[in-house]
């Protein structure tokens, strides 16, 4: 007999089905794994079996547990829940209780499940079991890092000895060495333990890496469901192959125009953070970016890869010109600055396309105005010439002319991150800074992305500079990587050599946690 | 529109409110009886055809100076209300958008004000200057200036870490034009809801402050003005309190429930509770 | 932690000062010269002179400015000259009004309107969670002073339980002066009772989509234990914030209240001293009352840290 079996789920609210006749069954210790992109109805679907929905869905179907229905009562289903489902969720930042000491938080599973005869462990064992110290148990959430915290997370699920753990995107909130850490202690203590994994993500690989049994949600619906090998190197539905595709970033490389001169060159640029210390304390300063010193040659696309935190941001708001370099310089074809005293000439030249497609746009403006509002750094245009150079670049990226007068709320993600690049071209600049480009879209999107980038790049003759961390996306749009650690740049190279023979520590260590290609 | 329509207590609190103003704004140029008409052998009246609120201690026609009460309580909150926006709000703007020093001196400012409550502004104005409408008005105004400074401040911090602003500064906007287009457009909501809050806050704290004569004076009158004239005989007579008394409460309800709409129609985010904080 | 005291008494410290400075700036620019009005109209201008010598009012307004700060450091606060006896004195005997009556009128509120919000936020949407939320609207609707007229009405007046007005001296009868201070005490309770009510809703309901009650559940635990065990503390932030700042109103809020109780309060204290023009009694009372709602404001600063570890490290305000 199956351990869970969920047959016919559908999960309404009010007049809306967000999921539909979703059916699966776990066996006992298999590693399952459910991939879908946000809104897709996946994390609803875990959210029934575990009885967490919100008061008003609506579910139907039935889900079932050693073959016994969910109990409908709360205090029994709470019961059922403590002891044999263990749950890790998201966001590491937010589901631990702020006031709450981590001993006590992890105490408090234990005690629960005492109570139920569930077997007996210590706080200690579980912090070891998740790889912390004792002594990060003494302390608040505040003071762990999201790793920690995901880890503290796993211990409290593990504190009843369930059957069943559940881990929604446990990783997706983590930095690349962190993820394949986490990912790999959850293999372990299923391994260990004979646990039943239901893993859901929206990355392939993390999925890939974890699973051996997958399903693919689109639309509150399963598309596809069967064997991990055979999904993933053999996709039937056309849906699940533009994902695997994505995953892969296939795209056909173009060619583009042979590297010119430096267009931008970097000098020993440190920027310094003055530590809030107040009146009583005066703390060193917190060195953001340390002695960074790199060329940019025309028409490269260089990408610049760290762990979060690195530094790697805020030189590139230097380079932009919105924050300033405590010392060092940056030149822009022979022409100094140090960051926000970036000449007005010059910042046409330069520009940024940011990560979050939803927070780059004004809501209050629409696509027009937005679009138009760099081309203030060129004075004495013309209404017209405004008109034809927002309509150029609209077109450029794939998008219609008449949308100038829509909103940004009436655009999808995708659509936004076009506009973006749009205004990133509109003072046709000769630089074009990417931070993270793709990160915050959907898989199924980035590919068409990131090919528009590549297509601009060849046909502008643009040159990149590409913020990310996330090295398979670098490793198919750049020419040469820096890879940069604590405010310095610790390697440089051509992706291929880069990656496959990677001297520093720490790049060692990001191509290691790099997830195998799927299939 | 359509999305404000559909919240019925808006629609309720907002037509209500909207009754009051117009009703205060007739009392401009039409009550039954002029409201200074004293007419002692016609006083303490009870509700008739003729003086459909009864008559008070001076034989005044209660309706009429119900009316030109609420007007007054209506004029001086918001005025009061105009004073907190029309500082507070280029304060709060500016913290966010300068940030460091300015946001220092800001948050030190607003700290300070909030030390003062509106009655001790209103005595030490009183002190100064005397009585009337005009202490009121700046006692209560000066207590709106942090209330709004940190409103706009708090609301454009969150809108100044989007990127939209970052792009602003890319465009080369100065801080002033990004306060301007930038940060003031998406914090208006939050403005309009802090704004019925402090209305209805207004309204209760100039009662408040006639009442104990450090308001409106007379021959004009105040809703507080008339539980002031009513407090020696409220034990014989208690209608004269009762009327001015449940009018205040009327209004105040009538702008809460509108503000609360205003705030769930607007954004169901904003919920919190608002510090009732007047003296 | 002691540093982050230790800062927030510098500021406590700061803004008591340039209130104190602009109080004393504020009443120094009056006209009228208090050693005229003491001496009346008729006295020669030489017995002015001698009587504001006597007084220290010739000497500079920086010198009398730190001279008052001393003073007061010392608990003197000047004499009253309508009232011919120390300021300090006269305050002392009306705080024995005022601050007892905030002290029940908050005791009442948290009494009352907490384990209201509380009940309201549990039974969501429930018939109980309306009628409370539509008494708390009524009630932040009221003003204090008039529910003080209908309270005195139907308790002192057609039921006759308690005193209509006025105040005895503990000193003479502390049960009696108890009773004095109960309906005044409502009074001043129901509207910030109803905002408490209402504040505890909000963030009890705020603190029930937090993702942490999610993992209390996963725990298993059930709604009604998660929120209980993890949501209250974590509602009661916010909570804690309004509570200062309705302490510090409260005081203020006495000055209105005591006015239809015929209580002799620091209210009746400071019209008394606003009609016969006694600038230093107006100006000790109005420090007073700044010192107590600055105070308040830092022991809620403080109880807030002492609660949330997060505040306790971050060094800037």
């Amino acid at each position: 007999m199956s351990l869970l079996d969920v047959s016919g789920l559908s999960i309404r609210f009010g007049n809306t089905e967000v999921v539909s006749d979703v059916s699966f069954s776990l066996q006992r210790g298999e590693r399952f794994g459910i991939i879908g992109e946000s809104g897709s109805g996946k994390t609803l679907t875990t959210l029934a079996i575990a009885g967490l929905l919100p008061d008003d869905a609506v579910v139907g179907g039935t889900i079932t547990l050693d073959g016994e229905p969910l109990p409908r009562a709360e205090r029994a289903m709470a019961r059922l829940r403590g002891e044999r489902i263990g749950m890790v969720f998201q966001e590491p930042m937010t589901a631990l209780n702020p006031l709450m000491r981590v001993n006590d938080q992890i105490e408090e599973a234990i005690r629960l499940n005492i109570a139920h005869g569930a077997p007996q462990t210590k706080v200690g064992n579980l912090l070891e079991e998740v790889g912390l110290e004792r002594r990060h148990g003494e302390r608040f959430p505040h003071q762990l890092s999201g790793g920690q915290r995901q880890r503290v997370m796993t211990a409290m699920a593990l504190a009843s000895r369930p059957d069943l753990l559940i881990a929604d995107e446990p990783t997706s909130a983590l930095d690349l060495i962190t993820q394949r850490k986490v990912l790999d202690l959850i293999a372990d203590i299923c391994a260990r333990r004979q646990m039943t994994l239901l893993f859901i993500s929206h990355d392939l690989k993390a999925v890939a890496a974890l699973c051996t049994r997958v399903a693919v949600m689109h639309d509150g619906r399963l598309v596809e469901t069967g064997d991990a090998m055979s999904v993933f190197s053999a996709p039937k539905q056309p849906y699940t192959q533009r994902l695997v595709a994505a995953s892969r970033f296939d795209f056909p490389p173009l060619e583009h125009a042979p590297l010119g001169g430096n267009l931008l060159e970097v000098d020993g640029i440190v920027r310094d953070y003055r530590q809030s210390g107040g009146l009583f304390q005066r703390h060193k300063p917190l060195r953001a970016v340390d002695a960074a010193r790199f060329a940019i040659a025309s028409g490269e696309c260089l990408a610049l890869v760290g762990p979060s935190g690195c530094g790697k941001t805020t030189l590139a708001k230097i380079i932009v010109g919105l924050d300033r370099a405590t010392a060092g310089e940056v030149r822009l074809e022979g022409r100094t600055y140090h960051g926000s005293d970036l000449p007005k000439d010059l910042r046409r030249d330069i520009s940024l396309v940011f990560q979050d497609p939803f927070g780059s746009f004004n809501p209050r403006l629409n696509v027009a105005d937005s679009l138009g509002e760099p081309l203030r750094l060129e004075p004495g245009l013309t209404a017209e010439t405004v008109r034809q150079r927002l309509v150029e670049s609209v077109e450029a990226v794939g998008l219609d002319a008449g949308m100038l007068e829509r909103y940004p709320h009436e655009f999808s993600g995708g659509q936004r991150q076009r506009l973006a690049i749009a205004r990133a071209l509109v003072t046709r600049p000769k630089l074009v800074v990417l931070d993270e480009p793709v990160s915050a879209l959907d898989m199924s999107v980035r590919g068409e992305v990131l090919a528009l980038l590549a297509r601009l790049q060849a046909d502008f003759g643009l040159t990149y500079l590409i913020i990310s961390h996330d090295l398979d996306m670098v490793h198919a749009m750049a020419d040469r990587v820096l890879v940069m650690e604590a405010g310095r740049i610790v390697e440089e190279g051509k992706p291929d050599q880069l990656f496959a023979r990677p001297q520093h520590r720490l790049t060692r260590d990001l191509v290691a946690a790099r997830l195998p290609q799927v299939a | 529109m359509n999305r404000l329509w559909s919240h019925p207590s808006l629609v309720i609190g907002l037509i209500a409110t909207l009754v009051f103003v117009a009703i205060g704004l007739l009392s401009l140029v039409w009550t039954p009886y002029p409201i200074e008409q004293i007419d002692i052998p016609r006083r303490f009246l009870a509700p008739s055809a003729e003086h459909w609120l009864g008559t008070d201690n001076l034989g005044r026609d209660m309706a009429s100076l119900v009316m030109s009460g609420a007007w007054t309580s209506f004029l001086v909150a918001a005025i009061a209300v105009a004073i907190g926006v029309g500082v507070g709000v280029p304060l709060g703007l500016a913290a966010a958008a300068w940030g460091g020093p300015v946001e220092w001196v800001v948050l030190r400012l607003t700290d300070f004000v909030f030390a003062f409550p509106a009655v001790i502004v209103a005595i030490l104005i009183t002190t100064l200057v005397g009585p009337g409408a005009v202490n009121a008005i700046v006692a209560i105004g000066i207590f709106n200036i942090p209330v709004f400074a940190r409103v706009a401040r708090g609301g454009a911090l969150s809108i100044a870490t989007l990127d939209f602003v970052a792009a602003g500064r890319l465009a080369g906007l100065g801080n002033a034009m990004i306060a301007w287009r930038h940060l003031l457009p998406n914090i208006m909501s939050l403005l309009i809801v802090q704004g019925t809050i402090q209305m209805s806050l207004g309204i209760l704290a100039e009662a408040g402050l006639s009442y104990i004569g450090l308001g409106t004076q007379p021959p004009a009158t105040s809703l507080g003005l008339m539980l002031r004239d009513a407090q020696g005989m409220f034990l014989i007579h208690p209608w004269l309190t009762l009327v001015p008394g449940l009018a205040i409460v009327l209004i105040v309800i009538a702008l809460n429930i509108a503000g609360d709409g205003l705030r769930d129609a607007i954004d169901p985010r904003l919920r919190q509770g608002n510090p009732n904080v007047l003296a | 932690m002691i540093l982050f005291a230790l800062r927030r008494f510098l500021g406590f410290a700061v803004t008591l000062l340039v209130a104190a400075l602009v109080i004393f700036w504020l009443l120094d620019l009056l006209p009228g010269d208090p050693a005229q009005f003491i001496l009346g109209i008729n006295a020669t201008p030489d017995a002015v002179a001698r009587l504001r010598a006597q007084m220290g009012l010739d000497a500079p307004a920086h010198e009398r400015f730190l001279g008052w700060i001393w003073g007061m450091l010392q608990g003197d606060f000047g004499m009253s000259y309508t009232q011919r006896a120390p300021v300090a004195e006269l305050i002392w005997g009306r705080l024995g009004v005022t601050l007892p009556l905030s002290i029940m009128a908050m005791v009442i509120s948290v009494v009352v309107g907490l384990p209201l919000g509380i009940l309201a936020a549990r039974r969501r949407g429930k018939p109980l969670d309306t009628m409370v939320m539509v008494l708390a609207q009524t009630g932040i609707a009221i003003p204090n002073f008039w529910f003080g007229m209908l309270l005195t009405l139907l308790f002192a007046v057609t039921l006759r339980w308690l005193p209509p007005g006025g105040f005895t001296p503990w000193d003479e009868d502390s049960g009696a002066a108890l009773r004095g201070l109960i309906l005044p005490s409502l009074a001043l309770a129901l509207p910030q009772a109803s905002i408490l009510a209402r504040v505890m809703r909000t963030a009890l309901v705020d603190v029930t989509s937090q993702d942490y009650i999610r993992t209390a559940r996963a725990k298993g635990l059930t709604m009604g234990e998660a929120v209980w065990r993890h949501g209250v503390r974590n509602a009661l932030l916010p909570v804690l914030t309004i509570l200062g700042l309705q302490f510090a109103y409260l005081v203020a809020g006495t000055i209105i209240v005591e006015n239809v109780f015929y209580l002799p309060g620091l209210g009746r204290l400071i019209f008394t001293a606003i009609s016969e023009r006694d600038l230093i009694l107006v100006r000790g009372a109005t420090i007073i009352l700044i010192v107590t709602v600055t105070a308040t404001m830092l022991v809620t600063d403080l109880t807030y840290a002492l609660v949330d570890p997060r505040l306790r490290e971050r060094s800037a305000p």
